[in-house]
């Protein structure tokens, strides 16, 4: 079984009319498709804006994990099988089978674990390919996918220049080298490695705060070879104990726990100008895990409030200037605008089989 | 011991945050309070430190705001915090869908709710009251812990000698009334088809009206009238089922209990009216019939709706708006005048009702009903209440017609002692009101407050019972303004609560608006009014100025010498005829409708 | 005549109850009356639901500040 999560920068990035291209791709491939979300997913009209949204139809035969309370909001008769134990606003997930054809409201597991549980029974029940609908901006609960889509466009930012420079930056991030680990490290612990190789343990696991980097820096008295830090960051902290430990980092290893950990805080821009400093002192940056991020859609629309109606509507940037942009700082993985005809090969993009399909 | 971290992510605003710190603090959690503006950063590595057992952020949701608080429950994800931090949400605008968009365990929105807060930090289910697992809520007794004992004896004196005479001038009496009542009392005992009710209902006919023989016999409705369609009512149950729970007009005890009147002519839209009325916490209903039906021998029959003011006095009709009424709340149904007084109690009773209306002296003067023909009926009425055990209210309107607050009182005490020989539980009903009387005499020139203080105080030197100003309080206070209606309504309603009333009837704040029917909107608005001026009088009072006092002393000495006048005129019913409770002069007659009627 | 439209001050407010399930179908209904009463520039001032409904204000605003009036248009110079 293959999982991708559908990953947004913003609030109606289009990473559901991302997923919703892929799903019919799917469909006519003949996999065995799961559906869930991470958000709440499938409904008409957004709840913060009111506009249309991109509405799930899964046909017969599609699993999903969606919350009890909305099983019978769209107009596919869902049959539950099995009360996953994972819980949300709308009761505990479910995990079901479209026994007849139409719409769907996706509520899933909304934290790693509860994914990684739902991926589990989905994939006992012979699951191909999973499509895990994100929200917001959220990343963390796909880093147990296989792979991952990212959306972004004018609902990020209006301004072109910003939406690829921001894209450009999420990219580095899921492409930072990956360092295995030389044997079982803490992750509750920030490991410091000496010239000699050996390793020595602070206790601490994330680095978010100013005054956390003050507090590690005064802990880092020699010069070391390698930093590790197993949980997530924040980059003007990690920026603040480069500067604050220049002379101790200076060709140093600075290894984080995952690309996920660093995508999860500030904005990725500020990531660069760490990256940037990093390497201006010959500090080399790693991840111990990523996840492949596969490609890029860009969505032109996005939602304007008007003071006059008191109400949004859709506007959008100019399409092609986005493409460009974006298409311009970005070279190793596709990036296109969904609603573009013809559509691309996109499990051939996502490295989704299709020969040996299960029917 | 549990940690919850409280994280304010407005930059400015963290009042909700202090109050939920307070009462997490005061029920045994260790709740850290983090300052407003503070990064979801700065969140996050605190709770990676203290590993608190819920995070609960407040903000006000707008389109921006949203990603600031899914970032927060991103990078708590990633921190590996979820498995053991819930997360919750509070704020404006925040719902259950946003709130599952945003990735959050819990929302929350309104005011605070404790209960569901703690349920939420301990991960046990927020069990959302239905009204089947509500706690049942209890009907209260309005006349429970009152002894009825007379304070002063010479008042107590008087009126067992009026009453004394009255009992003895109703022996033998009866009128059509009564024997209707009689006669449908002696219907509903028996099967719907069954010959003996046929012929009971012949007879039951034989002492009505011709228009509602006509009605029985050839299905002719008054005009205005209409039978309900069997659509109207199958969709109605969906709409009226039973409220888990209703807001609170009072903020402190338990007193007084809040009614609130309807009548809008179709049963239907009474029992949205009463829902309406439930949910924003009415305690008890009174039903008000339409002024025709009183004047006719006889009453309909089946669910009929009227396009006028008054719902019709049917059993279906009042079946029907009984099945909408929660089963805490009282439901009081008037029957005080006209000519089917005593059948109505009788209606009253077989549909459910928990209060009565019976006031002798005020149905045979503002009430129009003759004297003679009410006593009768009123008298058995009163037997029939203290024989259903169903307590009645004795209402005081008479004021409104520039009747002299002493003249209204001893019309009330009269009842009073009347109801308590025959067995019944009295509730009289002074009127808090800008009368004429009030008007002329300059009573309440400076303010409203000594009138009514002397109006509502002058019961406790004379009989401990309880009082239940009604109907409503504030009459003719009130204008078509919304906001000035719903203040005034608000004001009394404090005002009787200060005084110690057992009950308070309110108005809509429609009450002054004559062109149409009474809408929802206005009923929800002097509710929340009544509510929010109770809140902000809390346990704190009004102060009447020495104005109060000498009011009282005048009215107490004003009903005892009243009484005393009726008394020695030694013919209660000659008394109301000859406006010792109610005279031309005070903008009151008596009634005529009935008049000859009385049988021996 | 001119419009009364244009000699409203600034708003329009209506005051109403709404037969619903909850706060989001109200809201839901407000707006959709708006629509169907050709309002524009709508808000919801007050919503409060409980038990069978919602007392509801909704707001049009008819000129805001910084507008031309059209109040100011039709008055008389001095």
């Amino acid at each position: 079984m293959i999982s991708i999560g559908f990953a947004g920068t913003a609030k109606n990035t289009g990473k559901t009319t991302a997923a919703l291209a892929v799903l019919e791709q799917a469909q006519r491939a003949g996999l065995r498709l799961g559906l869930t979300s991470i958000g709440y997913d499938g409904e008409e009209i957004d709840h913060i804006t009111g506009l249309p949204k991109p509405r799930y139809f899964a046909p017969a035969g599609t699993l999903v994990t969606t919350a009890r309370d909305v099983l019978t909001s769209g107009s596919a008769v869902l049959q539950p099988i099995e009360t996953l134990d994972t819980s949300t606003l709308f009761g505990p997930v479910i995990l079901a089978e479209v026994a007849q054809p139409g719409s769907l409201v996706l509520v899933g597991p909304n934290h790693k674990a509860g994914l990684h549980s739902a991926l589990q029974r989905l994939n006992a029940q012979g699951v191909d390919l999973v499509l895990v609908d994100g929200a917001l901006n959220r990343l963390a609960p796909m880093a147990i996918c296989d792979g991952l889509v990212l959306s972004t466009g004018a609902a990020y930012d209006q301004r072109i220049p910003v939406i690829a420079d921001h894209a450009h930056a999420m990219n580095r991030l899921f492409h930072l080298p990956v360092l295995a680990p030389a044997g079982n490290l803490p992750e509750d612990a920030f490991i410091l490695t000496n010239s000699n190789g050996k390793t020595s343990s602070i206790r601490g696991s994330s680095l978010l705060t100013e005054v956390a980097a003050r507090e590690l820096c005064q802990q880092i008295s020699k010069p070391v070879s390698g930093l590790e830090i197993p949980g997530v960051s924040a980059p003007d902290a990690v920026l603040h104990l480069i500067e604050c430990a220049i002379s101790q980092l200076a060709g140093a290893q600075l290894v984080f726990g995952s690309a996920l950990h660093l995508a999860s805080s500030k904005d990725a821009r500020t990531w660069l100008k760490v990256f940037n400093r990093a390497q201006s002192l010959r500090i080399k940056i790693y991840v111990r895990e990523t996840i492949p991020l596969r490609c890029i859609t860009l969505n032109p629309l996005y939602p304007e409030f008007t003071t006059r109606s008191g109400q949004y509507q859709y506007a959008q940037v100019d399409a092609e200037k986005l493409r460009e942009a974006v298409s311009g700082r970005i070279i190793d993985i596709p990036v296109v605008n969904m609603l573009d005809k013809p559509q691309p090969d996109l499990l051939g993009w996502l490295d989704i089989p299709v020969k040996g399909a299960k029917s | 011991m549990k940690t919850v971290i409280l994280a304010p992510l407005d930059p400015v605003h963290d009042n909700a945050v202090k109050l939920l710190q307070r009462k997490l603090t005061e029920a045994g959690y260790g709740a850290i309070a983090l300052p407003p503006g503070v990064t979801a950063e700065e969140v996050i590595e605190r709770a990676l430190t203290e590993k608190p057992a819920a995070i609960l952020v407040s903000r006000t949701l707008g389109y921006k705001v949203a990603e600031t608080l899914s970032g927060l429950v991103d990078l708590a994800d990633a921190a590996g915090l979820r498995p053991h931090t819930r997360l919750g949400v509070g704020g404006m605008a925040v719902t259950r869908e946003i709130g599952a968009e945003l990735g959050f365990d819990g929302v929350f929105n309104g005011d605070l709710n404790m209960p569901a807060v703690i349920a939420f930090i301990e991960n046990r289910p927020i069990e959302m009251a239905t009204a089947d697992t509500a706690p049942a809520r209890i009907k209260p007794d309005l006349t429970a812990g009152y002894s009825y004992r007379f304070i002063d004896p010479l008042i107590e004196g008087l009126l067992d000698q009026i009453t004394s005479q009255l009992l003895d001038w109703v022996k033998a009496k009866s009128s059509p009334g009564t024997k209707r009542a009689q006669l449908r009392e002696a219907m509903l005992a028996e099967p719907e088809t069954s010959t003996e009710k046929s012929r009971l209902q012949e007879q039951y006919l034989q002492q009505c009206d011709l228009e509602i023989q006509s009605f029985y016999r050839e299905g002719s409705l008054p005009d205005g009238v209409r039978w309900l369609d069997q659509g109207e009512l199958e969709r109605l149950p969906g709409l009226t089922a039973a409220l888990p729970q209703s807001l609170s007009v009072r903020h402190v005890g338990e007193r007084p209990l809040i009614f609130t009147q309807y009548g809008t002519g179709c049963p239907v839209m009474d029992a949205v009216h009463i829902k309406v009325a439930e949910a924003w916490g009415a305690d008890g209903l009174l039903h008000f019939d339409p002024s025709w039906g009183a004047q006719r021998e006889g009453l309909l029959d089946g669910l009929l709706s009227h396009e006028h003011d008054g719902t019709i006095l049917t059993l279906d009709n009042l079946r029907l708006i009984r099945s909408a009424i929660a089963p805490h709340l009282l439901w009081n149904v008037r029957g005080h005048r006209g000519l089917n007084t005593p059948e109505t109690q009788v209606l009253a009773q077989a549909a459910g009702a928990d209060l009565l209306k019976i006031n002798i002296p005020y149905g045979a003067t503002g009430g129009a009903t003759d004297p003679a023909r009410l006593a009768v009926d009123g008298v058995y009425s009163l037997q029939l209440a203290a024989r259903y055990g169903l307590p009645f209210d004795i209402p005081g309107n008479d004021e409104l017609s520039g009747v002299p607050p002493y003249k209204t009182f001893a019309g009330l005490l009269v009842m009073t002692m009347l109801g308590l020989k025959l067995g019944a539980r009295p509730i009289p009903k002074p009127l808090m009101c800008y009368s004429p009387y009030m008007m002329v005499e300059g009573c309440m020139e400076d303010n409203f407050i000594d009138m009514n203080t002397a109006k509502l105080r002058v019961w406790s030197e004379i009989i401990d019972a309880p009082i239940w100003p009604g109907e409503p309080v504030g009459f003719m206070t009130h204008t078509p303004d919304r906001v000035q209606s719903a203040m005034t309504t608000a004001a009394h309603v404090a005002l009787a609560k200060n005084l110690g009333a057992a009950a308070v009837t309110m108005a809509s704040s429609d009450e002054a608006y004559s062109k149409g029917p009474i809408s929802a909107q206005a009923r929800v608005d002097t509710l929340r009014a009544a509510r929010e001026l109770l809140r902000f009088m809390g346990s704190a009072g009004f102060s009447p100025t020495p104005a109060a006092d000498r009011l009282q002393v005048q009215l107490h000495a004003g009903i005892r010498q009243q009484l005393q006048l009726i008394a020695k005129r030694g013919d209660f019913v000659a008394a109301i005829y000859e406006g010792l409770l109610g005279s031309p002069e005070d903008g009151l007659h008596p009634g005529r409708t009935g008049r000859g009627t009385v049988q021996e | 005549m001119g419009s009364a439209r244009a000699q409203v001050a600034d708003a329009i407010d209506i005051e109403t109850f709404f037969i619903c399930r909850d706060a989001e179908e109200a809201q839901r209904l407000a707006l959709q009356l708006a629509d169907e009463l050709n309002l524009t520039d709508v808000s919801i001032v007050f919503l409060e639901h409980a038990g069978i409904g919602a007392r509801v204000r909704l707001r049009s605003y008819v000129h805001r500040p910084g507008e031309h009036y059209g109040w100011l248009e039709n008055a008389t110079q001095a």
